[in-house]
């Protein structure tokens, strides 16, 4: 039915070595993002051309479903990653690009403790998915987008010189 | 005689240079010195012009608008105030350094002693200009006088007067008879007597002032004095009115409101309730803006059930920290019916705080506490709230160390809660808690990680819930008013009294093969658990009683268990077309086995954080059936799943289905609760165990797991499908599924429409007392349906609504019907909601609470408030309100 | 200056056609005007004297010029105008069509412009006459330039 195996799949040789930034390292999510891009042949260092800088991430939960009686019985929490390409003095290239992902988990009526352990779990695996959605996005890119980007970025910045050249 | 000159309108310009000699050139025409085409034709003469300034003051219908200035207008606005361009108005630099430069008809200049003109006179200075039908300059004092017909302009303001005075070195206005406006914060007003201070501070007395657009009286605030700050952002007045159409409406001693979009809170609406419970509901905000970086908001509220209470809240931001203080106090309810707080006094305290103490140090403090338990049921207004189990009450302190390859984090926790239900257990409070937490990338495939945790658990002696206090033992106030009260005691099995430590600690390496097409990733982790527990005394385990299951007394048991994990994927891809647009399409299998000796006697342990996660497709790859570190589950099982996703050229998810099953090569022995163990120790004896105990112990035997699968459909830009389905194969029944359709086009338009399904045992069916009828069982499953949305109408009319239905007790949960009349300056929304206040456990007798609220946002006067609370039932409904503000 | 008044005039043009009879004297062609500190130039200046004395000279050109040093602390007051009509005995000057004087670092212009040399107020005029259409334009420079 048409389906191979996946090839090679070389990203951009520009996004092969990236800078990570927006995200406090050692945190879940930067330890996601760096175990995913490394195993997909990313190299992370902080003096690379090209940086992927986390904008935001946030969590947040609402109660779905309810007992009889209106008290919680299920939980959504749903997780937003804010990401963009920039180039090494800050300006953007690609993006900002907006991934969301859902999980819902039960409240345990008689162990909020328990819950509090089970919503931990759900926020490791939210962070994994929204961690794949970006790998997907970053395979997506040609470097022919990638370099009409940079044009266009620099093209951004000299008129940004121009227009202000006694900015003191 | 003089002789006429040839009639050409040559005319010579000389302006002093910065050397002071003179530079002169031929001007043809040039606007400023010969009469402008305006003189041709009949010319308005200036009084008419002023006076129709002072009614359109600047406003452009968006008829006359172009595209761009059209797409910067306000949400239901039908124009804007532009700035005409004029000679100054983009010059920089304060008007004190620039030259006067004065043009009349008529002048007369005694030399550094006054000039005066009159005739049209236009002066500018910088980017000032005032025209008038007069003027008079003193040198010496710099001072301008102007009279007739006063038009100033500066950038953003545009004011004219009778007569105005202007300090011309400090910029102070002094002005009589003023219509205002001020363009980008689309605010308009008038006052017998203007004084613009020098440090911009605009004070007006007999003001009035509105964000209506011209001939528009919706609503305005009059006062004696007002002072608008545009630094600041904010005005405020004294004895001030709210004006519906002209008519007084509201009368406040204090008043302060934000004139622009900085600071979104400002006087946050009044809102007037009417509730089955509370009675008549009137909420009166006051916002006190003390200083950029901290606020307070005072809302006194009137319940005519209950009495008058005050709520405050305290905001702050600072470099490394930001926090909130709030806090809320009614003096003795006067409420009878019902209500166990008769005659107490209700408070709500809450505090958070995070702070950064370093670049790799944080700490935070969120802490809430409550009168009793019933309070956010009372006083909350949307299901959101009031189905709040427990208050948290956590102080966090968390620091990482270490680099990206090698990292470490500490984390010390002190989390109590408050139980805000009358009819569960208390839950376990962790006194303290000290987290290590670390792990190390040794290479791009081999990774170790670890955990450590020690934690004193404990609660308080009597937090079983054990039942409703009869009728016969209740006072004769509490029987005439129905007033429930709610018994506890200790645990009937000691275990569950026990309090103590835990010591859990546990260590794994992981080694990855990654390839483009697949990986295979084999874990190994170690886990041990040690418990040193109080509070269990002795006897009582010798009683069958209070220990049926005949342990002996231990008090630091103690498990270990070792684990293999061996996780593998294979990626394929190819390119289809669907609905007319290509995709890649992925088809991603996953095998992932898990092995885990079973360690007996875990009936030892106590259950303080451990507890059975919902059955997902997510846990078919997890290490654990169990959250929490109370239990090493065991294990022998294989699970399968395949996800396939549909991927446009941007790498975008437009769809992904995902399916799997987990297949078990060894019952599970290892349950969370004792009594399933004992039970199935003896072969299989027949039981009058509950439904409940009996599907776990059927699942536990199952040679399969329920099928899952989990389906995501980013249908177009604004709409998405999603749908998770769990199948439980072995007792062929549906055990989860939901249903959740999203369309939201802009803030303006929202739908979202949910369906879910839990299966769940039978409960027992309550009388009109709230006991249960022995026997008498009916579904307990969760079978609801949700439907939320905000739709436009007609004109500026829109919809707004939410029904949460739950259909296996055929009741509703939430409704909330509401429609909201949205102008330029204003807002009025009417709003009926009925809700469950889940006092009790009882779903025949729980009772419903019914309201019907009044809210009217002054647009650019008031942010959302509390009262937007009402209304988070509906999804997104946030974003809508702070869009159209 | 004040003392202007005494001093001798000395006229230098091209051309002059003197009229005793009449009081009147038309000099024409780059014509100069010195009177101690005062200076007029134009095309053509006539000059009106009754008795022997100068009571009246009347400037043209495009523009006339006229400049006078009003007090020894005083910046020159310069003036422009197609007719210039230095009314000595009334120690007023008239700047007619296009006028400008700049006095101070101030500077006026407009159709008409009277200049009282020795009050030294300045009043402009603007032309009622639709055709021009003249407005009164006057700039005083912000304190801290002057």
């Amino acid at each position: 039915c048409g389906f191979q195996l996946r090839g090679e799949v070389s990203l951009p040789s520009e996004l092969q070595r990236l800078n990570l930034s927006g995200v406090q390292s050692g945190s879940p999510l930067s330890q996601a993002l760096r175990q995913s891009l490394t195993s997909n042949g990313v190299e992370l260092s902080e003096t690379a051309d090209l940086s992927l800088a986390v904008l935001g991430y946030s969590t947040d939960q609402r109660a779905i479903t309810f007992t009889g009686t209106g008290q919680s019985a299920q939980f959504e929490v749903s997780g937003t990653l804010r990401f963009n390409l920039q180039n090494s003095n800050g300006t953007e290239l690609m993006g900002p690009f907006s991934l969301d992902a859902q999980r819902t988990y039960q409240s345990d009526q008689n162990n909020t403790t328990a819950s509090i352990s089970e919503r931990k779990m759900i926020d490791r695996e939210l962070e994994r998915s929204l961690v794949q959605q970006l790998m997907l996005r970053l395979q997506a890119i040609t470097s022919a987008q990638l370099a009409q980007a940079q044009q266009a970025a620099e093209a951004r910045e000299l008129q940004a010189q121009q227009a202000a050249p006694a900015a003191q | 005689a003089t002789a006429t000159p040839e009639p050409s309108a040559v005319k010579w310009r000389c302006l002093p240079d910065a050397q002071q000699n003179w530079v002169c050139e031929q001007t043809a025409g040039t606007p400023v010195t010969t009469g402008s085409g305006s003189r041709t034709g009949l010319v308005p003469t200036r009084p008419v012009v002023a006076s129709e300034l002072r009614t359109t003051l600047d406003w452009i219908p968006v008829q006359q608008m172009s595209a761009e200035q059209r797409a910067a207008i306000a949400p239901h606005c039908s124009g804007a105030y532009l700035e005409p361009e004029r000679e100054g108005l983009a010059s920089r630099g304060k008007p004190i350094d620039a030259p006067i430069r004065a043009e009349s008809d008529h002048s007369s200049y005694l030399a550094g002693e006054q000039a005066t003109f009159s005739g049209h006179v236009r002066v500018n200075q910088g980017y000032r200009q005032v025209e008038s039908d007069e003027a008079r300059l003193f040198e010496q004092t710099e001072i301008a006088e102007f009279e007739g017909n006063v038009v100033l302009r500066e950038p953003d303001l545009l004011l004219i007067s009778d007569s105005t005075r202007i300090q011309m070195q400090n910029g102070r206005v002094e002005a009589q008879a003023v219509d205002f406006a001020m363009h980008s914060s689309r605010s308009r007003g008038g006052a017998q007597q203007l004084v613009r201070r020098e440090d911009g501070v605009i004070e007006l007395t007999d003001a009035r002032y509105t964000t209506c657009p011209p001939a528009d009286n919706s609503w305005a605030i009059t006062g004696s004095e007002l002072s608008i700050n545009p630094d600041s952002g904010f005005g405020s007045g004294t004895h001030a009115v709210l004006r519906v159409k002209d008519v007084p409406v509201f009368y406040t001693p204090y008043i302060h409101f934000p004139i622009d979009e900085r600071r979104q809170s400002g006087f946050l609406y009044p809102q007037l309730g009417l509730s089955s419970e509370n009675g008549f509901d009137l909420i009166t905000p006051y916002y006190l803006n003390l200083a950029p970086n901290y606020d307070a908001t005072l809302t006194p509220r009137l319940q005519t059930e209950r009495g008058v209470s005050l709520e405050s809240e305290f905001r702050y931001l600072t470099r490394e920290s930001e926090g909130q203080v709030g806090g809320a106090i009614l003096p003795s309810d006067n409420l009878k019916d019902k209500n166990r707080n008769y005659d107490e006094d209700r408070w709500l305290f809450n505090v958070q705080h995070d702070q950064q103490l370093s670049s790799r140090w944080d700490a935070s403090l969120d802490f809430t506490n409550a009168s009793d338990k019933d309070y956010l049921r009372d006083f909350g207004s949307s299901l959101e709230v009031s189905s709040a189990d427990n208050l948290n009450q956590q102080l966090e302190t968390r620091y990482r160390g270490g680099d990206d390859d090698l990292f470490w984090s500490l984390r010390a926790n002190l989390q109590s809660f408050k139980n805000m239900r009358e009819d569960k257990d208390d839950p376990y409070e962790k006194m303290p808690q000290l987290e290590l937490t670390g792990g190390w990338n040794a290479s791009e495939q081999l990774s170790f990680s670890w955990l450590a945790d020690t934690t004193y658990f404990t609660r308080d002696d009597n937090w079983k819930y054990i039942g409703k206090l009869a009728e016969a033992d209740k006072s004769e106030f509490e029987r005439r008013y129905d007033i429930e009260r709610s018994l506890y005691g200790e645990g009937a099995d000691e275990l569950t009294n026990a309090n103590g430590t835990r010591v859990y600690l546990e260590t794994g390496a992981s080694y990855r093969w990654q390839w483009p097409f697949a990986y295979i990733e084999p874990g190994i982790k170690g886990k041990t658990i040690h418990y040193r527990l109080t509070n269990m005394n002795r006897e009582d385990f010798n009683d069958p009683v209070r220990n049926p299951l005949g342990l002996e007394y231990d008090t630091s048991p103690s498990t270990s268990a070792p684990m293999f994990s061996l996780d593998s994927g294979l990626y394929f891809d190819r390119s289809t077309r669907y609905f007319g647009r290509s995709y890649t399409q992925t088809l991603e299998p996953r095998l992932f086995y898990l092995f885990v000796p079973e360690q007996k006697g875990q009936f030892q342990n106590p259950l303080f954080d451990s507890g059975v996660y919902q059955f997902s497709y997510d846990s078919l790859w997890r290490e654990d059936r169990f959250s929490g570190h109370d239990r090493l589950a065991d294990a022998n099982r294989v699970s399968l799943g395949v996800t396939t996703r549909l991927l446009d050229n941007e790498g975008g998810e437009t769809f992904r289905f995902a399916i799997g099953q987990t297949y078990y090569f060894d019952d599970r022995k290892v349950l969370l609760d004792p009594y399933y163990g004992k039970f199935q120790d003896e072969e299989g004896a027949d039981s009058n165990l509950s439904q409940g105990r009996q599907w776990a112990l059927d699942e536990a035997e199952a040679s399969a797991s329920p099928i899952a699968s989990e389906l995501v459909w980013h249908l177009s830009r604004a709409s998405s499908l999603r749908q998770e389905w769990i199948y439980n194969v072995d007792q062929s029944w549906n055990q989860e599924y939901g249903l959740a359709y999203h369309y939201s086009t802009d803030s303006a338009r929202m739908l979202d429409i949910a369906y879910r399904y839990s299966k769940r045992a039978d409960r027992t069916i309550k009388d009109d007392d709230g006991n249960a009828i022995p026997g008498a069982f009916t579904d307990g499953s969760i079978s609801q349906s949700d439907i939320s949305g905000i739709w436009p109408l007609f004109g500026d009319w829109s919809l707004l609504g939410r029904w949460n239905h739950d259909l296996t007790n055929n009741k509703n949960l939430e409704i909330l019907a509401g429609t909201e009349y949205d102008s330029c300056c204003y807002k009025v929304r009417f709003l009926f909601r009925q809700g469950l206040n889940g006092s009790t456990d009882d779903i025949e007798n729980a009772d419903t609470e019914n309201a019907v609220v009044l809210q009217f946002v002054l647009k650019g006067l008031g942010g959302f408030g509390t009262n937007a609370q009402y209304l988070s039932g509906i999804k997104g409904y946030e974003e809508h309100d702070k869009s159209t503000n | 200056l004040p003392e202007d008044r005494g001093q001798p005039i000395r006229i230098k043009a091209d051309s002059a056609d003197i009229n005793e009879g009449m009081g009147r004297a038309v000099y024409s062609g780059n014509v100069t005007m010195d009177q101690g500190s005062i200076h007029i130039s134009g095309d053509k200046i006539t000059v009106f004297t009754t008795d022997g004395t100068v009571t009246r000279m009347v400037a043209e050109g495009s523009p006339a010029h006229y400049r006078e040093k009003p007090a020894a602390d005083k910046e020159i007051i310069k003036a422009y105008g197609h007719t210039i009509d230095y009314a000595i005995a009334r120690e007023q000057v008239t700047l007619q069509h296009n006028a400008q004087l700049l006095q101070e670092g101030n500077s006026f212009s407009g159709d008409t412009i009277h200049y009282n040399t020795v009050t030294q107020t300045v009043s402009a005029q603007s032309s009622d006459r639709a055709d021009t259409g003249g407005r009164v334009e006057m700039i005083i420079q912000p304190k801290s330039k002057q």
